[in-house]
Formats: structure tokens, sequence, C-alpha cells
């Protein structure tokens, strides 16, 4: 049964994370009035991507080649190590705090330093964009699970969504702002709205997907998928950890059956949010960002001061 | 002005009675007069003589009198002459212009290098390959060059920026990527298959540079079209006029991410063009319009069928633009984003919707009325500001102004008074040696078709102005200081046209 349990905790996020940008990208063609793709359409991308021959530039050198596998792998570590469904799996040693943030630091250092590998100027845009944006972003992230942290006497996150679980509703006041301040940054995180148009054709606009710019077949499949594990990994910390009632605290069937359905309409409501979010506003300035993660930041140190 | 011959618009002007100076001499009346009596260039090119010379004509508008002076002198091909540019910088486009064909060289101009890089230029090496950019040294600049493909369905063209980091200190256009030799194709053909070539110098402004083709052809055969046909010109180029308002206003909101407006704004642009397609049998217009009239009637039944799609258009339109401008992170992109000041568009010579977004009041449908606007009373809209959102707004206030028009001629056209003809016999000849200038407002703005005629009455000149060969330098200087991020926010503000510069 644990082997199984240790299968599911390992695959779901790569195997749902297309269906979560299908799922934003339909709702979005909703807003605007458009039937849209299938909600599988991610999938049949990724497919096709890696059907693809590459074109990979002359002056590129192995940071290049080797990037996407790296940002790959990294998002599938982390994946299996953040709270999903059940919390039997707390002594797994990369569940960590500071391991799961700075894995995620990781992945955005190769991500920056492949797109000015190949020299092009947009990539160089993208990468210097994406390290003021991310430098900004952490301290927000950090803090905003910090308060979690404080609530519940551990920095394993496993422990965490068990203790958080057990809370009394009135002490939910600070972590709801520390959630505030985390969906600040997960959506700068995930290069979504207001931070980054996922969406957009313009080069010279663009922070994420500038620094890909230049990959092509299955490497640019390898990292969509990865960001696609991102987007969900970053919801799942959002559901998992600052509402994390419903997940399974044994390993029998039943409970696990109920917390992966309970996980996926939490999921399925974070996705709401996020297209909802997009379909509303403008993209923000660039010069602009750091206010709104400044904010974020301060609503962490808040939530933290008022637990301490 | 002495040594001028006035005309109005559309009206001949003979080729004997526009007098001939010494360059000097007109350089200095120019110099002289042009600020005193708020000309405006609209007209700066060569016809070639003989081997070496070449007669220069100036065409210069006065505005407020609605008159357009014009004047020549003989130049030398292998001597130089004294730029104007130096004097009234609003010269430079149209010297470099001249510049380009003749290869006359030009002293103290600051800026000579090609513009479209036409066929027959006098200087074949001068090619897009080696031109030469302008440059800046320091440590922390650095070059980017986007184009002449670009993602998304633009037209080729470059754009060299010089950035300090995030910031824009200078930006160089360069076109000449959809150049067809128009001009020339022009002399070639009959009166027939004039307005064939004059729909397609630039997709998005067929039935306005037709219009203008037209209004040059009838006057040059003396013809006197139907009331009705004038009437059903004048629905068209408003219509097209807010349809191309509404694509615009719907990539501005998609370039920063607002998808509701841009989807809304899209849908309703698809209803304008919907209904040419009804009229004409085209979405854009064309083959709507021909010399001595329209080949298409707007009956009973269609004037209804238009009256009920532009309300909707119109009511739809208030709506999502209301919602659109009074949202706040749409405000904060829009608002001191991409700044031409009033003194910017003077001195380079602006015109159309980017001018009067600058509070610079150009607008051809009140200097030089043609066909129905002599009759009809135009509010003034200009904007103070000259950003980004003064332009979006403009425009939004230019659709419903449109509308408005189009219903008002829908009224007329249904008067007893209007009659039914919509066509009416034409010369094919024109008069000769003339020459002859038809300015109509497009929705860009002033666009400019002048044509001479030899003593046989053929073409000797087609010259065609789009508002985009002034109006491009209104974006280097828009987007500079400016973050880079921001560029294609400013550039479709503008939304100018490669083709009507390249021609």
């Amino acid at each position: 049964m644990s082997v199984l349990l240790w299968l599911i905790q390992l695959i779901l996020i790569p195997l749902l994370s297309p269906l979560c940008i299908g799922i934003v990208r339909k709702i979005k063609a909703k807003f605007q009035n458009r039937t849209g793709a299938s909600v599988l359409q991610p999938y049949r991308d990724l497919w096709k991507l890696f059907q693809k021959d590459e074109v990979i530039s002359k002056d590129a050198s192995w940071i290049f080649k080797f990037a996407p596998y790296f940002i790959y792998s990294i998002t599938v570590i982390l994946g299996a190590s953040i709270p999903i469904f059940s919390t039997i799996f707390y002594p797994n040693l990369l569940s960590d705090i500071l391991v799961v943030i700075y894995l995620i630091a990781l992945g955005t250092f190769f991500l920056a330093l492949a797109g000015m590998d190949s020299g092009s100027a947009f990539g160089g845009f993208g990468s210097s964009r994406e390290m003021t944006v991310a430098a900004l972003t952490e301290g927000g992230l950090m803090f905003s699970i910090l308060t979690l942290a404080f609530a519940a006497h551990s920095t394993n996150l496993f422990v965490i969504a068990k203790n958080i679980s057990s809370l009394s509703f009135f002490s939910f006041a600070p972590i709801i702002l520390a959630f505030g301040a985390f969906i600040i940054t997960m959506l700068s995180e995930t290069s979504r709205f207001p931070f980054d148009n996922p969406a957009t054709h313009l080069e010279l606009t663009m922070i994420h997907e500038a620094m890909i710019l230049e990959y092509s077949g299955k490497r640019l499949a390898l990292i969509e998928w990865a960001a696609a594990n991102k987007f969900l990994i970053f919801l799942s910390l959002g559901a998992n950890l600052f509402f994390p009632w419903g997940m399974s605290l044994t390993n029998c069937l039943s409970d696990t059956l109920l917390a992966l359905f309970l996980f996926a309409v939490k999921i399925l409501i974070l996705c709401v949010f996020v297209a909802v979010l997009e379909s509303s506003i403008a993209k923000f300035r660039f010069f602009r960002l750091p206010d709104l993660l400044f904010t974020s930041f301060i609503l962490s140190i808040i939530s933290i001061s008022l637990i301490i | 002005m002495e040594g001028f011959t006035k005309i109005t618009n559309n009206q001949i002007a003979k080729l004997v009675e526009i007098p001939i100076l010494s360059y000097t001499i007109l350089r200095d009346k120019i110099i002289a007069d042009f600020k005193k009596r708020q000309l405006r260039c609209i007209g700066f090119f060569g016809v070639e003589e003989s081997i070496d010379t070449v007669r220069l004509f100036v065409l210069l508008s006065e505005d407020s009198k609605h008159l357009i002076h014009i004047s020549s002198a003989h130049l030398d091909k292998n001597s130089s002459y004294e730029s104007i540019t130096k004097e009234i910088s609003s010269f430079h486009m149209y010297e470099r212009d001249f510049y380009e064909e003749f290869g006359i060289k030009i002293d103290g101009h600051p800026w000579l290098k090609g513009v479209n890089f036409r066929t027959g230029r006098a200087n074949e090496e001068s090619c897009m390959e080696n031109y030469p950019f302008f440059k800046m040294d320091g440590e922390s600049l650095h070059e980017v060059a986007v184009g002449p493909i670009h993602a998304g369905v633009i037209e080729p063209g470059h754009f060299r920026f010089l950035c300090n980091g995030e910031q824009v200190y200078h930006l160089e256009i360069q076109l000449g990527y959809q150049h067809r030799n128009i001009e020339n194709l022009f002399l070639e053909r009959n009166l027939k298959f004039m307005p064939h070539l004059a729909e397609s110098i630039a997709g998005d402004t067929v039935i306005g540079h037709n219009l203008a083709c037209l209004n040059l052809i009838e006057a040059l055969t003396q013809t006197i079209i139907p009331d009705r046909a004038i009437l059903i010109r004048t629905i068209a180029l408003e219509m097209e006029r807010a349809a191309i308002h509404l694509a615009d206003l719907s990539a501005l909101a998609n370039d920063i991410g607002y998808l509701m407006g841009s989807s809304v704004f899209g849908v309703t642009r698809t209803i304008i063009i919907n209904t040419l397609l009804l009229i004409c049998g085209n979405r854009f217009g064309r083959g709507l319009m021909r010399p001595g009239g329209c080949v298409f009637d707007i009956h009973k039944a269609l004037t209804e069928k238009i009256r009920t799609n532009l309300s909707k258009v119109k009511e739809d339109t208030i709506r999502m633009a209301e919602t659109m401008f009074k949202s706040h992170t749409v405000a904060s992109r829009f608002e001191n984003t991409g700044i031409l000041t009033k003194e910017e568009a003077i001195s380079i010579g602006a015109v159309g919707m980017t001018a009067r977004a600058s509070s610079y009041n150009v607008d051809a449908r009140h200097s030089h009325p043609f066909g129905f606007y002599k009759k009809l009373l135009l509010g003034e809209k200009t904007h103070k500001k000259g950003d980004v959102h003064s332009r979006a707004y403009l425009r939004y206030e230019e659709i419903i102004e449109s509308i408005e028009i189009v219903f008002t001629l829908l009224n007329e056209l249904e008067d007893k008074k209007t009659g039914t003809q919509i066509m009416t016999k034409i010369k094919d000849k024109f008069q000769p040696s003339s020459l002859v200038v038809s300015i109509v407002e497009g929705w860009r703005g002033e666009i400019i078709h002048c044509a001479i005629t030899n003593n046989e009455g053929d073409l000797l000149k087609y010259k065609i102005k789009d508002p985009s060969l002034t109006n491009w330098f209104a974006l280097a200087l828009a987007v500079r200081n400016n973050g880079i991020s921001d560029f294609p926010l400013c550039n479709k503000s503008f939304n100018l046209s490669y083709c009507g510069n390249d021609l």
C-alpha cells in the first residue's frame, strides 16, 4: 500500500500539471467569449514538442543543453517532497522549508543562466528581469511560509500541514495574512499576471518566455512541463499548507481517495482564482512590480509578529 | 504669399502658373513665412526635367485659410543645396526622401539617409545592408535589434534600440522591406486601374487611399460626381476609421494583457467590417468606389441594417471603453507612457490623430475639407498630454464621433433631394500640364496624393504621402526614456503603416 502511495506522491504533480494549465486557459477563454482549446491541449502540445527536432545555437554552451533536464528534475523532486494528499511522508528529508524554497531558487538560477547562455538580447533581458523579480520574491515567500513554521513549531512541511489543520479557527488571522503574501509570491514565481503574461508574443515585454525563447523541440517541452509543474507545486503549497484540512493522516485507501478528491477541489478553486484574476486586470509595468513584492514581504512580517 | 501659387484641395494648378524661383530665394521665403503664417509642409518632391536638372516642387499648407501654396525651383543634379531642415526640422523626412530619389546633395541636413530604398534611387550602393545606424558608446549601454520579422501578425521593419538596462535612450527605425515601387506603377497604368493600386497602398487604409486617388482623378478629368456617391464614400471612410480604431484599442488592451478589452473591441470591430461586407462584398471596402462614383448603392433595407449594427457597436464600445479607462491597472500602464509633447509633434510635422493627441490640431477634414465634410460640422478633438492614454482615449472619442457622422449621413442618404444616381461617366483623358493635390483625412491622418501631368495629359509624376512617413519619428521620440518593455504599447498606440512609408 505505501509503495502505491509513494508512487502517487511521485507522479501526481507531473501528471496533473498540464491539466491545471489547460483549465486556467479554458476559463480565460470563456471569459473572452471564446470556446478555447480543450483542457487536454497542454498534453498534446507537450507530445507534439517531444516529437520535434531541435535547433541549438552554435554559441550555446553545456549549460543551455543541460539546464532543461536539471530544471525539470528539480520540479519532480519538489513535487515528491511537498504535502499533496497525505501527511505520512513526513520523515522525508527534502521536505524542509529551506530545502524546498532554495530548490525552487536553484531552478530559477539555472533557467536564468540558460537564458543568457545563447547570447541573444532577449534572453539577457529575460534573465535580468527574472533575477530582479526572484530576488525580491524570495523574502516574501520565505517569510510567508515561516509564519506557518512558527505557528506549527516545525519547519517540516508535512508536520506544518498536520499541525495547522489542528489549530483552532480563531488563530487563523495571521495565517490568512500570510496566505495573501504567499499568493503574491506565487503569481511572481509562476510568471502569471500581474507579473508576466504567459500568453504574450511580444519579446520586449516577456520575463519567463524571453529566457526560453531560444529553446525548441524536446528541451522546450521539458521546460514548459517544468513550468507547469512549478505552477501546480505552488498551488499545492498554497492549498495544503494554509488550508490543510482533509489530508489523510493514515495510509488507508478510503482516506487517501477522499484526500485526493479534496486536493483536486482546492486546486480547482485556486485555478479559477488565477484565471479570474488574469481576465480582469492588466499586467503591471515592470517598475511597479517591486512595490507589490514589498507588500507581500510586509504582510508576512505582520503575520509573523502576530504569532510571536 | 509672394512667389507661390495658391490652390485649394482638389483644385487644378496649371504648371505654367507655378512660379520657378531660384532655390536660395525659395528657401528664404519658406523660412521667412513658415512660423509667421503657421504653415505645414505637405509635399517636397522633384520631377526630372533633363538629365541634369530636377524641378523641385514645394507644397505648403495654410490650414486656417484652407489653402495650399505651391512653388518650384530648378536644381542642378551635380551641385549641392542648403538644407531647409536646419531651420525647420519638419522638412527632414521630405528632404531625405528627395535626396534618396535624385541623389542631390543637401548640405547641413543632420540625418541624410535612406527612407525606403526605392527602386531607381540615385545611389544604388546605399542599401538596407549598410544602413548607417546611430551609435552611442558607453559601458552600460547595449543595443537590442528587433525585426524585420516580428512575433505576431505585423509587417516587416527593423527597430534598433540603444538601451541603458531597461531604459531606452534612442530608437532608430529602419524601413523599406515593403517597397513595391507603387508611385511609378501609377505612371504605367490608365485611370481605370489606378484605384486598384491605390487600394493596395496600405491594407488598413483601403478606403482612405482610394478616396484620395479618386478625388485626384476626378479633379484631373473635371468630373462632378453625384451627391449620393459622395455620401456613400464618406460613410465608408468614417466606418473605416471606426473599425481600425477599434482594432487598435483591442490590440492596446491585448498588449497590456487586459484580455476582456482585447476580445470585446475585437468583436465590435468585426461587426463594422462585416457591415462594409454587406455594402460592397469586401470587408475592407475594396471595389466600393471607382472613378465617377460608387459601384454599390446603400438602399433602404441596408440603411436600416447599418443603423442597427452601428448602434450595437456604439453601445458596446461605450460600455467596454468606460470600464477599461476606469480600471486602475490599465490607467497605470497607459498614463505617462510614451509622451510626445506638442513641441515635438510640431517639430517633426506630425499629422492626424498622433498630432491631435498631443494637442496639435491637424485635421484635413477641417483644414482642407473634401466631399461631404464641407457641409459637416465636426467638433475639434484634441488631448493635452500626448501619452498612450491620450491616443487611446482620442481613438475612443473618434469612434463615437464617426458613428454619429455615419448616422447623419444615412439620414441625408434617405433624403429625397439626394437623388438615386451613384455613378457618372468620366472622361478618360487628364487635363494636360497640370498639378493637382488631393488630401483626405484617413484614420491615421492626412493622406496626400499629388499628380503632375505632361502636355499630352499623361501622368508625369504621382506622389503619395502617407501620414506614417512623418509620424514614424513620433514613435522614436515617444519611447525615449521609457522602459523598453513599454515599447510594444507605444508602438500600438500609433499603429503606423510600414507599407505606407515604403510605398
